[in-house]
């Protein structure tokens, strides 16, 4: 609940999450929080704003929103071309959407950056290649799975778009690799000194 | 598929938890990883609100310190005046030496630490070996959200210019 609580917590002091005022926080200099007397420099923005969408004139020739009769548009949808106000419009990775088309979009996968939850799948290659060592007489089996889901984690930031990176799933593939190899060894020399 | 390019800004890790923070074009990402399940959240750039960077030391983390400086000297003390186990205590005291630095550099150094407030969520970073990193990171970002709020105020200033004359364009 904490975490949830930091993760939206409004501007203020970084370390106790105290809300500050935008004033006490753009002084010149560092600021201080007397709540947990940390000293921090801070830079503040202010974002634009949206301007509110007009009323449409059409005697001026103006086109009227889809989706808002009385909003006049401001674009077209890239995917359905309908007429959008700038309620409706969405920019998203590099094309303007209408609410429609973005919400499939969303919905069957394919936008990326909307994506929020995700199973980490280079971390349990890792933890799994890691196990793999001391568990060796399971080697034959630890390994192989440590480095499939390695891959698949490595094909899952490749999709992502995230690069480097590529220190700890190569450290799973060689933790892979050795339980593997070494389980295999152990059942070998274990199959043999039961055949003499 | 169009995959988005994102680049790996810092991280923060807890003690079940670990959080990785992206750059992309539009957008602060934040993988927030617990076990194997990530959530991932936005901070987008035009709607930044606050930037800040700051050098602080975890209390947490200094009194295993602390704790660790009595252990560790406690058995580097019993390896001198022991006979026998004196190897094995030497041993411990070397594999148990290098979280100690670790502990010693955050105790005398500190973590620099940046954050930015969105409008509707925040991330956070820390750099515990690289500052000179962290400042560029603040710098690199103050430049980004800079650059993205000025292009979303002409976007916005044109749209309200397109209200008027949009329908007289096309049609």
């Amino acid at each position: 609940m904490a975490k949830l609580v930091h993760r939206n917590a409004a501007p203020g002091c970084p370390r106790c999450w105290m809300p500050m005022q935008p004033s006490a926080l753009s002084a010149l200099g560092d600021v201080h929080c007397g709540n947990c007397d940390l000293d921090f420099e801070a830079t503040v923005f202010s974002p634009p704003v949206r301007p509110a969408p007009r009323q449409v004139d059409l005697t001026q020739g103006q086109v009227q929103c889809a989706r808002h009769a009385r909003n006049a548009a401001v674009a077209s949808c890239e995917r359905c071309g309908a007429f959008m106000c700038g309620l409706c419009k969405v920019d998203t990775e590099g094309k303007s959407l209408c609410a429609a088309c973005f919400e499939r979009l969303r919905t069957s996968g394919e936008l990326e950056s909307t994506t929020t939850r995700f199973r980490s799948l280079r971390t349990l290659g890792l933890h799994l290649g890691i196990l793999g060592v001391p568990l060796m007489v399971m080697g034959p089996l630890i390994g192989p799975a440590s480095i499939i889901v390695t891959i698949r984690g490595m094909r899952q930031s490749k999709r992502d778009g995230t690069s480097g990176e590529t220190v700890g799933a190569v450290a799973a593939l060689i933790l892979g690799t050795i339980s593997t190899v070494g389980g295999l060894f152990f059942w070998a020399s274990t199959a043999g000194s039961f055949r003499k | 598929m169009t995959a988005v390019r994102r680049t790996l800004l810092g991280t923060k890790s807890g003690f079940a938890e670990r959080t990785r923070v992206y750059l992309t074009a539009d957008a602060i990402e934040v993988d927030e990883i617990e076990g194997y399940t990530g959530v991932r959240t936005r901070v987008l750039l035009d709607e930044v609100r606050v930037i800040t960077i700051d050098r602080r030391r975890s209390s947490t983390l200094l009194a295993w310190l602390g704790f660790s400086a009595v252990l560790l000297f406690g058995l580097l003390f019993a390896a001198m005046i022991q006979d026998g186990v004196g190897w094995a205590l030497t041993v411990a005291f070397l594999v148990s030496s290098p979280l100690f630095g670790s502990l010693l550099i955050h105790g005398v150094f500190g973590a620099d630490h940046v954050t930015v407030f969105g409008k509707r969520s925040n991330a956070s970073m820390s750099f515990t070996f690289q500052k000179a990193k962290a400042r560029r990171t603040f710098e690199l970002l103050r430049e980004k959200v800079t650059l993205a709020q000025d292009e979303a105020r002409a976007r916005f200033a044109a749209e309200a210019g397109l209200q008027q004359d949009f329908g007289g364009q096309t049609g």
